[in-house]
């Protein structure tokens, strides 16, 4: 049972895995490559806004001013000239591209309102989230794992077939059962949570519980295999405590795939924030993507992708760099051909 | 192990200051001067000629007039005023600052006149022309015609005075930031979440029959919470203490357990506009034959269950001046509704049990549903209906636009739809002049949202969007202008009677609910002044 | 490709499913229940009218927010329609989308995938990198950008979601096929002296896509799951069709009064989801042959 799910996550994770390139020397080498899926983002961002089918003046002035109109020529011209969405399309590429450098993504249409700035308002609130359900979700494998993995195997298949469940639940289902028992019937946690500290526990709990899944299929696997490995079986018959033996000598190499599977977790996360935001009726990226979505706001929608993959590259690298402080067996190295 | 201990420590950390924070979060009543109001809709920009920017504004901008609950008009900026025809007088009090420092005066209003006429083809349509200082405070404001409501109009939001160098600014910041001389102004806008307004400690001319100075509350935290249930719990566990629409299914229980306040919006209620030029409905026996099937008090009430009433005059709400209750105009009645659809040829029911005319056209309506204007409930109602017209034989084909959809432009072509659900708030029956006057192609209309809104202006505003009836009849507009030139009120009373059973009789628009404006508070709150624009916080304390 | 070399243990990457259920003629209750449920779901998409009672839209004002009764067995919403109806009514919707975005993904993966393996080496290189870049994009961003280019019908939001959920499955794809192509028995066509084409269309390409059945089937489930987030975020399908996440959405609003709006709906969705989940883990677990 435990494999099970692994086998989908491997799916999502195992070319991450491989994305993850060598240390060293090959670091500046790494750095160009970030860079290079950087300005392919930004290229393809770029190109999507550009294949916009409808107007953009048009939905522009009928947005600002309230009515559904059809816009003539002579009304289109100065938005047109003002946004410079008549200048050819080259001209708009490179322009986007300067503007991305210099930190300049681009102006919310409706708004007014730089994309930056509208971006940089939210992102602290889903950021704060997601970091408290990544939390979360380590502290609940973690414990689980231990209480459940490697004893007796009617309760490792209970443990699996639970961490396969969690995984599975959509987070929209698990927020608003979350909402309805412990805010709404127990009254444990505010409905409106806003930004404070107590309404951040249900919806990070409802981000933290698939994820939890996720990374306890990943651990137990690996967890599993390690207890029956010479060396931890030997440490055992040293006499070593058991728990020193569970933590240090099986669970320590099994955090590897836990590992990578966080660093690919934060797209998931992210989807899963827009959803949880909006259960929860939180502020965050997830209530201003859905109203850039509602009104065609393309350099938002853009803008808050260009960023989650930013911190996608990041945190790459930082999970390259954990892997080497799990297991120093981990060595980086230049692989030839697959 | 040490990635390991770290992660513990980090978690348990964590853990430890969600867990304390738990212990400090307050109810909301324990902060006597600050007030948590829960709001749905979060406006794009405070500078939309839309009730929902208007509510934020009406707290920061303060008004010529002033309009009571009960629906008395009293002096506020202006301190009195008289109508010669078509020229409106004010005396205006002089000591009246904005909170920019600027003094407010004859030009302020001068301005302000200016500014309203480019932002909306309804005020043209309101019959405004001009103002004109005729000494520092005192200023004329010069309609087309003989306005008798213009008192009311200034009474509204939409209507309340700006600075007048802040009207200088682009459009963006004046929608970011208007500046009023109102009793609170804006000190951030947390998008998505919430406004905060904090008092103006110089305020000191509150409106007749307040108290005069400055508010009781020092902060209003106004926040954005789309969720009904979201709203309705948060103000049962304390976390709020008033908010705006709680969820239909609860305001029984509402009205009994705490103090509630309604109000129906004036001008144009909910309201079916048919679409008489184009498609089944430029037949008027379809048109009626939808009244009589489409069951709309039933589903009004069921649905809304007293939260919102049946409206069934489809000229304007029982809020308006010189209203008629048309409420048994059209009871639901599917055998008439049959016959007068076999009158119109429908004579043939096809498989699916949708009536087919001569041409072997089936009676099908195009119904594109505006997401802004429609809730969620609305759109609920509009399913019903649906359901309801089906039984007769209508096929209606629900469209929920999305925001963009409605920003393109689509669905608005005079063949695009067959029937369109809107309100329109407006304090007087000139709300008749902004729905029916047919295209002259010669009416004022203005381009605004501009950034360099005052450079690009443009006139030529025809097709009246409003005109969603797509009535061409000028002798309408005429009676309409008529009624407001007779001085007489009994007669002009009758007038407008028979205009709005002109609309009710050939079934141009059919009533179905009333826009209503609902809030629910803690019982400890006290001074709400709500009247029928929407709520004002000036004078509300908590004890 | 320079690689992060990792010695996974093979439990994480095939499954070691084969140990718990072993053989053909004891297949697990839960796996019958779970082809018991798609079954039932395939039925109500094929012929909804012969399992309900009522028209999924009509309304009977008399009678809303019924609870469970024998005439409504999952009650009625606020304009009383039959629950039951509008749930097998909205099955065939909710999944016609995710077979649709199932197969959107599966077209624009195969071609990705089979480049990313078989091409000569500067074009692999790119699509690799392509892959990895559009990885890196959040499925559910990926479906709103797209239902922004492309409009909020049925229609789209399968679009949408398939083109979400294609570079997971381009990298499968790549990653079998690159698995197949240095296999022995590839090895041995070639020292056979076959010609490549005959390889390529003989041996690799149906090696790799075999597997690509069950993977497939578990896809159908994870599609539903995102279509209905996005019908839940409004962004999707829209009422009065009663596609599972519509329901889920319009549900919402009666929380209080008539939770069972929503969990009903919602409780569809998931057992759903699982049951494709587990029936083509158990159809992979078989085709590996453990």
């Amino acid at each position: 049972m435990s494999a099970r799910q692994a086998t989908i996550s491997d799916v999502e994770t195992s070319g991450k895995r491989q994305a993850l390139l060598g240390a060293g020397h090959v670091l500046l080498g790494k750095l160009g490559q970030a860079l290079l899926t950087l300005w392919a983002t930004v290229t393809l961002l770029f190109v999507a806004q550009a294949v916009l089918p409808g107007d953009r003046a048009t939905i522009y002035l009928n947005v600002l001013e309230g009515y559904s109109v059809t816009r003539t020529p002579e009304e289109l011209a100065p938005i047109n000239r003002e946004f410079g969405f008549d200048r050819p399309l080259l001209v708009q590429y490179a322009d986007y591209v300067g503007g991305v450098l210099q930190g300049d993504l681009g102006t919310a249409l409706q708004s007014r309102r730089p994309v930056t700035d509208l971006i940089l308002e939210q992102i602290g609130a889903t950021a704060l989230l997601a970091v408290s359900a990544i939390v979360l979700a380590w502290l609940i494998a973690l414990a689980w794992t231990l209480a459940t993995a490697g004893r007796h195997p009617a309760l490792s298949r209970i443990g699996a077939t639970v961490e396969a469940l969690a995984a599975g639940m959509p987070h929209y289902w698990l927020g608003l059962l979350l909402l309805l028992a412990f805010a709404v019937h127990l009254d444990w946690f505010p409905v409106v949570g806003g930004d404070s500290w107590r309404g951040l526990w249900l919806p990070a709990l409802t981000l933290a519980i698939p994820l939890a899944g996720f990374l306890g299929q990943a651990i137990r696997g690996e967890y599993e295999h390690a207890l029956g490995q010479p060396h931890v079986l030997s440490s055992r018959a040293r006499g070593t405590d058991e728990w020193r033996v569970r933590v240090v000598h099986a669970l320590r190499p099994a955090l590897i795939p836990g590992i990578t599977l966080t660093g690919w977790a934060l797209g998931a996360l992210v989807s899963g924030a827009v959803i949880v935001e909006n259960v929860f009726s939180r502020p965050g990226i997830g209530a201003l993507l859905v109203s850039a979505v509602e009104l065609k706001e393309f350099e938002l929608i853009s803008g808050i992708i260009l960023i989650v993959s930013l911190v996608y590259v990041l945190i790459t690298f930082l999970t390259d760099w954990l892997y080497t402080l799990v297991d120093p067996r981990v060595s980086f190295e230049r692989k030839g051909e697959a | 192990m040490s990635i390991l201990r770290k992660l513990v420590a980090g978690g348990a950390a964590t853990l430890a200051l969600l867990g304390t924070a738990a212990v400090q979060a307050g109810a909301a009543k324990d902060e006597k001067d600050s007030l948590i109001y829960l709001h749905s809709i979060e406006p794009k920009t405070f500078y939309q000629w839309w009730t929902q920017a208007e509510y934020p504004r009406r707290q920061l901008l303060d008004g010529l007039i002033f309009l009571d609950g009960e629906g008395k008009l009293h002096p506020w900026l202006a301190k009195s005023w008289k109508q010669d025809g078509t020229v409106w007088t004010f005396d205006l009090r002089d000591d009246v600052v904005f909170s920019d420092g600027s003094k407010f005066n004859a030009e302020t209003v001068v301005k302000n006149v200016e500014f309203w006429l480019k932002v909306s083809t309804s005020v043209p349509d309101s019959f405004f022309k001009e103002a004109k200082a005729v000494d520092e405070y005192k200023v004329e404001i010069h309609t087309t015609i003989a306005q008798p409501w213009l008192a009311n109009l200034l009474s509204s939001g939409g209507f309340a005075i700006n600075s007048s160098p802040s009207l200088a600014r682009d459009l963006k910041e004046i929608g970011e930031n208007p500046i009023g001389s109102g009793p609170f102004v804006l000190k951030e806008w947390k998008r998505g979440e919430e406004i905060v307004l904090v008092r103006n400690e110089n305020y000191r001319w509150g409106p007749e029959t307040t108290h005069g100075g400055p508010a009781h509350l020092k902060t209003i935290h106004w926040k954005f919470v789309p969720d009904a249930n979201a709203r309705w719990l948060a103000l049962e566990k304390g976390e709020a203490d008033l908010i705006y629409d709680p969820p239909s299914v609860k305001w029984k229980e509402a009205t009994g357990k705490y103090p509630t306040s309604t109000r129906y919006a004036p001008g144009r209620g909910q309201t079916l506009s048919l679409n008489t030029e184009f498609g089944p409905f430029a037949d008027k026996r379809v048109r009626q034959a939808f009244a009589y099937a489409s069951n709309r008090k039933k589903i009004v009430e069921t649905l809304f269950r007293g939260s919102a009433l049946y409206e069934g005059n489809g000229a304007y709400s029982r809020t308006t001046p010189d209203y008629v209750d048309l409420d048994d105009a059209y009871p639901y009645d599917p055998d008439k509704a049959v016959g007068l659809l076999e009158e119109a040829g429908y004579t043939r029911v096809n498989g699916d049990g949708f009536r087919v005319g001569k041409d072997g056209k089936v009676l099908e309506v195009l119904f594109p549903v505006y997401p802004t204007i429609v809730s969620p409930e609305g759109y609920t109602s509009l399913q019903a209906l649906q359901a309801e017209a089906k039984k007769v034989g209508f096929k209606i084909d629900l469209i929920a636009l999305t925001p963009t959809d409605l920003a393109a432009g689509r669905y608005t072509k005079p063949d695009e739809y067959h029937v369109y659900l809107g309100y329109w708030t407006m304090y007087a029956p000139t709300v008749l002049s902004v729905n029916y006057r047919p295209d002259d192609g010669s009416a004022s209309g203005t381009i605004f949202g501009r950034q360099n809104l005052n450079q690009i202006q443009t006139t030529g505003g025809s097709p009246n969007p409003h005109n969603r009836v797509r009535s061409k009849d000028w002798k309408l507009q005429e009676a309409i202008v008529e009624a407001h030139r007779e001085p007489d009120p009994q007669a002009r009373h009758a007038k407008l009677a028979a205009i709005q059973q002109h609309i009710s009789d050939e079934a141009l628009a059919l009533g179905f609910y009333t826009s209503t404006y609902n809030l629910v508070g803690q019982k400890y709150l006290s001074g709400l002044i709500h009247n029928i624009h929407g709520p004002i916080f000036y004078a509300l304390k908590k004890d | 490709m320079p690689a992060l070399k990792l010695s996974l243990p093979a439990g994480l990457a095939q499954g070691r499913l084969g140990q718990t259920w072993a053989s053909l003629s004891r297949v697990p209750p839960l796996v019958w229940l779970s082809a018991l449920l798609i079954a039932f779901t395939l039925w109500a998409s094929i012929a909804p009218a012969t399992l309900v009672a009522y028209d999924p839209l009509e309304t009977d004002l008399a009678n809303v927010l019924m609870p469970f009764t024998t005439e409504h067995w999952l009650g009625t919403d606020e304009i009383g329609r039959d629950l039951y109806s509008r749930l097998v009514h909205g099955a065939r919707e909710s999944f016609l989308i995710g077979l649709l975005a199932m197969l959107v993904a599966i077209v624009l993966a195969l071609p990705l995938g089979f480049l990313g393996a078989l091409a000569p080496r500067p074009v692999r290189h790119g699509v690799d990198r392509l892959i990895e870049i559009l990885l890196g994009f959040p499925t559910l961003l990926v479906a709103l950008l797209f239902v922004t280019l492309l409009g909020q019908d049925p229609l789209n939001v399968a679009i949408a979601v398939g083109i979400g959920s294609a570079p997971g499955y381009a990298r499968l794809i790549r990653g079998q096929t690159l698995l197949v192509r240095n296999s022995a028995y590839v090895e041995a066509a070639v020292a056979l002296g076959h010609t490549r084409a005959a390889i390529l269309f003989r041996h690799i390409v149906p090696n790799a896509i075999r597997p690509l059945v069950p993977i497939t089937g578990l896809g159908v489930g994870k599609a539903i799951v995102w279509s209905s987030s996005l019908s839940f975020l409004g962004l999707g399908v829209k009422p009065p069709s009663s596609e599972w996440g519509a329901l889920l959405a319009a549900g919402k609003g009666q929380l209080l009064e008539a939770p069972w709006l929503l969990v009903v709906p919602g409780t569809a969705v998931v057992l759903v989801a699982l049951s494709f989940s587990t029936l083509f883990h158990y159809l992979q677990a078989r085709s590996e042959g453990a």
